[in-house]
């Protein structure tokens, strides 16, 4: 079954979009109540590289694209619940990760720069997958 | 050769040699009642944990007169009358190397003269010169000038009114201690006195102890109990932990700090690698009206994602920190 590629890619970013915006503020306000004790620019590093790469991809396409006629290729419906799922799963753990930290620091005195230090073990892996599904739409041509 | 006696009349005859004999018997008269007349003082001298002093020398001032005591601390000590009714009042002077020298006046009627000598680490002091080394040196030593705190105050000489030694002092804190939970503590020799240091402990941020296990944990203590409300404001922000290491200062000299930085953790070694027990010779030593006992506190902020820094000064006074500790409370009840 087929899904138009332009419609995909409008779920895609709309999804990433809004949720790197909820992401943004919670580390605004992380950062107003000095969250990181003074070391805001390590929060922000772990964030920047873990969903910057994909917005920055998706805005590439966007840009380039912008102003060209909408094309009517379609892209297999599978490939845009894989890119759509694994894109909800890699959110999903960054909000975890986030919302993990407070418990982590009360069961093993983790602090949350520790926790993101640790975290990016499992999400460069994660990242790696994300990129690769939803390059399909965004990068193929 | 056989002995000549006379026959007494003789002397009757013969004037000059009957002064003989009259000079004779005065003198042997005298010499009786001359030794008939004295007194004797007899007493044991000893150390203010009542272990007996050898070698102490007890001496009546202002003679030659004076003696040393024996292995047990005992002494005699035989005083002419004549000496006794020319030299009103009689002061004996007991004086060892390591003690306060005592000047002890004799009434009338005293006969014994138990003694108690107190622990003088200034005069031994003078002793070193002579390459001794005395016991007490080899206590181990708290850095001193003590390394800079956050803040002090010096404790109210009425806790200590009814001390006379260091050991007294030492007894009144602990007491105090004890009844607030400061079970751990070890001790260290300071010039001229002791420092008790107490097991660094976590206080929250006003510097009342935490309760349970966590105000002897060098884990920061979390959020305790899960609760929603809990949960966001450790979610949003950060949790400092707040550690305070109490350190008794009880000397006669005047300081002021090092200037030196010292972290929690060299801190909290202090706990480990003093004494257990106040040392004699320390606890021997006599507690005067000159003597202060200082608290000194450090207090570390221990940011979530950081090493704990000493917090310079304090958010709160010392005073505060004794009175949230209830060691002042503790002090007041003795």
């Amino acid at each position: 079954m087929q899904i138009s590629k332009f419609s995909a890619q409008k779920t895609l970013a709309i999804l990433w979009f809004i949720n790197s915006g909820v992401l943004i503020l919670l580390f605004v306000a992380f950062t107003a109540f000095d969250r990181f004790d003074g070391k805001p620019a390590k929060g922000w590093e772990w964030i920047t590289q873990n969903i910057f790469p994909t917005l920055t991809l998706m805005i590439s396409a966007f840009t380039i694209s912008a102003g060209q006629q909408q094309s009517d290729l379609t892209v297999d419906r599978f490939y845009f619940r894989l890119a759509f799922g694994v894109s909800l799963f890699y959110l999903g753990i960054l909000y975890l990760t986030i919302f993990l930290a407070p418990l982590a620091f009360s069961y093993s005195n983790l602090s949350i720069l520790d926790l993101f230090a640790q975290s990016n073990i499992y999400l460069a892996l994660l990242q790696g997958v994300v990129t690769g599904s939803i390059g399909l739409f965004f990068a193929k041509k | 050769m056989k002995i000549k006696y006379l026959p007494v009349y003789v002397l009757f005859k013969r004037p000059a040699l009957f002064m003989r004999y009259i000079f004779l018997l005065l003198l042997l008269t005298t010499s009786y009642l001359t030794c008939f007349s004295q007194r004797t003082i007899r007493g044991t001298i000893t150390a203010i944990n009542n272990s007996p002093l050898p070698f102490v020398v007890v001496k009546v001032k202002g003679t030659t007169i004076g003696t040393f005591t024996d292995t047990s601390g005992a002494f005699r000590l035989t005083i002419p009358d004549s000496l006794i009714k020319k030299s009103r009042p009689v002061y004996l002077i007991v004086s060892a190397t390591g003690f306060q020298s005592q000047l002890v006046q004799l009434a009338d009627y005293d006969s014994v003269a138990n003694l108690r000598l107190y622990f003088d680490a200034s005069s031994l002091d003078e002793v070193v010169v002579t390459s001794i080394k005395p016991r007490y040196q080899e206590i181990v030593s708290f850095p001193w000038p003590p390394p800079e705190f956050s803040c002090s105050t010096v404790l109210d000489q009425n806790y200590f009114s009814n001390a006379h030694s260091l050991g007294d002092i030492s007894g009144i804190l602990l007491n105090a201690l004890n009844s607030v939970g400061y079970s751990d503590r070890s001790y260290y020799y300071i010039p001229n006195g002791f420092a008790l240091v107490t097991r660094i402990e976590q206080i929250n941020e006003d510097g009342e102890s935490l309760s349970g296990n966590a105000r002897w944990s060098a884990r920061t203590a979390t959020m305790g109990k899960l609760s929603w409300r809990g949960y966001l404001r450790s979610l949003f922000f950060p949790t400092p932990g707040y550690f305070r290491i109490i350190v008794f200062a009880v000397t006669n000299k005047p300081f002021t700090s090092s200037g030196k930085k010292i972290g929690r953790d060299d801190a909290s070694a202090w706990f480990h690698h003093g004494f257990n027990v106040l040392p004699e010779e320390i606890a021997m030593m006599r507690f005067r009206k000159n003597y202060a006992c200082t608290a000194l506190i450090y207090e570390y902020k221990k940011p979530e994602s950081d090493e704990a820094i000493l917090d310079i000064p304090s958010i709160i006074t010392a005073g505060e920190h004794m009175e949230r500790s209830k060691i002042i409370q503790a002090l007041k009840r003795k």
